[in-house]
């Protein structure tokens, strides 16, 4: 089978994370051109870091959520020419519920749900003056199967899978189309340190016996922005080695 | 304050219908094309002609009609059959057509009900609290809309017009 793809300029918001950076070269190797976003200098630096050998054939621009002047500019410049966005973005907060800081709990909110129905908003107007556009989230099997702590962290996901969601429903006749990707254990970011402390704990409770590989992800987020995958709309994958499927 | 079909105006909103006299010649005379001799597109202007021009092309393309009649006074929901996703997709365009920031909810006037409730809730003058959430429209258009809004959705081809004019010019038009 050979994926072929409706489009070739695909927006990596969140794009300073390992697993953009693995997405980015796999997109470069398929001919597409991705745009990643960095929110400072360190995240700037860290993706002309990881791709060295393919200036030109990237893209970079600043984006910060929760500032709306930097989305205007990031458009601006894209101008009206997006095919695909995959959205790898998340800040991270831990506390319990009912150990919360209020004031934190409402700008973690504004940041990571309300912002991103405006990257939203943004992006989907852009698609649909040419009638066409996919759009990835990223999401987390956290977002259904949190741990104490993870409250916060699953309530954005949640949330932004709705968004996300709806927007394939609403949009989807009008050629343009959602989805959602539930990464379990991967080694990268986050995922690895977490793994490399409770190795063991990983290995038992993914019927697999291993995490997913960077690769695995980045492969698999190709395939949902293909023309092969284009029936698969406003809906979310779950891709863990079946560590949410039992108990 | 109930919008039913027989609702009459109550006297906060009888006093926001009040009109100016001179607003209220200048409105019957543009519409009539009789101000000063000259005929209606002399008083509106060319640019208003051209932009009638270019939201009837989008229309026409949105929504895929044929010799069905599109003038100023046509109603975009009631007559046209628009829907939500119609709206959007032609806030988008008229947003890269004219290259202008497109409050959906401001030029669609989808809050305007809300509002008429809102001013009357809160015992404000009608037509005024109006006018300062749409300040593209006249208060005679206003006015239009608040006498016949039990009728159903009164946006019309103008309003979208007004909205254009007033973004780009930073003034209203009397279209």
């Amino acid at each position: 089978m050979s994926i072929k793809f409706s489009g070739n300029r695909a927006l990596i918001v969140g794009g300073t994370c390992e697993l953009a950076h693995v997405l980015a070269v796999s997109m470069i190797e398929s001919s597409l051109f991705p745009i990643l976003t960095f929110r400072n200098d360190a995240g700037l630096n860290a993706i002309r870091k990881a791709l060295p050998q393919f200036e030109g054939k990237y893209g970079t621009g600043y984006l910060k959520f929760g500032d709306r002047g930097s989305l205007n500019s990031l458009f601006t410049h894209i101008g009206d020419d997006l095919d695909f966005l995959v959205d790898f973005a998340q800040g991270n907060y831990e506390s319990f519920i009912a150990q919360a800081d209020e004031e934190e709990v409402y700008r973690y909110c504004m940041e990571n749900i309300s912002f991103r129905a405006e990257v939203l908003k943004t992006a989907g107007r852009v698609m649909l003056k040419k009638r066409k556009g996919r759009l990835v989230f990223i999401s987390s099997t956290a977002a259904v199967r949190p741990n104490p702590g993870q409250g916060f962290y699953a309530a954005a996901k949640l949330a932004s899978e709705a968004l996300y969601r709806n927007m394939g429903l609403e949009l989807g006749g009008r050629g343009i189309t959602t989805i959602i990707l539930r990464p379990g254990y991967v080694n990268a970011g986050r995922g690895r340190v977490y793994m490399e402390e409770q190795e063991k704990k990983v290995i038992e409770a993914v019927p697999i016996k291993r995490a997913l590989t960077q690769k695995e992800i980045a492969e698999t987020v190709l395939f949902l922005l293909s023309e092969s995958a284009s029936g698969m709309n406003a809906t979310e994958i779950t891709v863990d080695g079946g560590l949410t499927a039992g108990k | 304050m109930v919008l039913g079909k027989d609702f009459s105006l109550s006297p906060t909103l009888r006093s926001g219908l009040q009109l100016t006299e001179m607003t209220k010649k200048i409105y019957d005379s543009t519409v009539k094309g009789e101000l000063g001799g000259f005929s209606v597109t002399h008083l509106l202007g060319r640019n208003y002609m051209d932009s009638l021009g270019e939201i009837k092309k989008i229309i026409i393309d949105l929504l895929d009609l044929e010799g069905d009649p599109i003038t100023p006074d046509t109603y975009l929901i009631k007559e046209l059959g628009t829907e939500s996703i119609d709206l959007l997709e032609l806030a988008v365009a008229i947003n890269s057509r004219f290259k202008i920031t497109v409050k959906d909810d401001q030029i669609f006037l989808t809050r305007f009900r809300l509002y008429l409730t809102e001013a009357e809730k809160q015992g404000k003058d009608i037509a005024p609290y109006l006018a300062g959430k749409y300040p593209h429209l006249t208060d005679e258009r206003i006015a239009e809309i608040i006498v016949h809004i039990s009728e159903g959705p009164q946006l019309k081809i103008k309003d979208l017009i007004s909205y254009i004019t007033y973004q780009m010019r930073g003034v209203k038009d009397l279209g």
